[in-house]
């Protein structure tokens, strides 16, 4: 059975609070077998551009680390802005690796 | 604890005279619980569509520069609505712009050159691009608004979508950064991204 850790601040605004959740997970699974875990969004209701830009890199380093990560309950205005943020990360990643 | 404190609310939808008035000094532990706060009554306010997503996000988008960028030991917050016209306003006392970039080894050659450095959305972070204040000046533009952004000696204007530098008349510890905006439909997660 997937491990759900439950969100539960209404408004994440700073990249620390997108740290502590993926220490929350890191800690939550270092003991356990499971290979994935889902993060429960249903208790959010705003998430800044900074939270999100921090989340995406945690679950990117997460997921890295061979564990699968859902994120679960989100609603879908917070969703479409969590994927707009990623496809620009996306872009300004390519871009950066252009530069380079 | 906040040193001081003001919130009034008013509202009486149906005509322009909806009025909402907030003001705060802040130390940046501060500001986590009391955007919770600004949040919920902001939400009573019946903004239109996007206008409604966009007050939050920018306050959250300079509230995360103090926190994470300016080392400022206090920031005060103030925010009013006034029939269709809402001016938000945040200053802190840190580092200001410039000194934030050269801590991340990002070398703007004056003030001016590190306003336009976050106006234009560069990063302290990293050398990557950033856009808490690129895309709130592109949502002040898209609603035909002002922001007014100072640090140092240096203050930057954007009216009508021309820019503005000029020497400041007071000398702004940390930054200053004013939005005033007409209270009106935006396509907010056009810009947001």
């Amino acid at each position: 059975m997937e491990t759900v850790i439950k969100i539960e601040k209404k408004y994440l605004i700073f990249r620390e609070d997108a740290r502590k959740i993926a220490q929350r997970a890191r800690k939550k699974y270092a003991g356990e077998k499971a290979r994935s875990f889902a993060l429960d969004f249903s208790q959010v209701e705003f998430m800044s551009r900074s939270f999100v830009d921090e989340l995406l890199n945690e679950l990117q380093a997460i997921e890295n680390s061979g564990r699968k990560v859902t994120l679960i309950n989100t609603n879908p205005q917070l969703q479409n802005f969590m994927e707009g943020v990623n496809k620009k990360k996306q872009v300004i990643k390519k871009e950066m690796a252009g530069v380079t | 604890m906040p040193e001081f404190s003001l919130w009034s609310v008013f509202y009486n939808y149906g005509s322009v005279k909806t009025m909402f008035h907030y003001e705060k000094s802040l130390t940046p532990s501060e500001l986590d619980k009391e955007f919770s706060d600004i949040s919920e009554n902001i939400a009573k306010l019946g903004f239109p569509e996007g206008f409604s997503e966009f007050v939050p996000y920018a306050i959250s988008e300079l509230f995360a520069n103090v926190k994470e960028h300016s080392r400022a030991k206090k920031a005060t917050v103030s925010i009013s609505v006034r029939g269709n016209k809402c001016v938000i306003n945040i200053t802190d006392n840190g580092i200001g712009f410039r000194k934030s970039y050269i801590a991340k080894k990002i070398y703007p050659k004056d003030e001016f050159s590190a306003i336009e450095f976050a106006l234009g959305g560069l990063s302290t972070k990293s050398q990557e691009r950033g856009f808490g204040l690129y895309s709130i000046k592109q949502l002040v533009e898209e609603l035909g608004g002002e922001i007014t952004v100072k640090t140092g000696k240096a203050m930057v204007e954007i009216r009508q979508n021309k820019t503005v530098s000029r020497d400041s008349p007071v000398y702004t510890e940390g930054v200053d950064i004013a939005l005033k905006i007409p209270v009106k439909k935006v396509e907010f997660y056009k810009f947001v991204q």
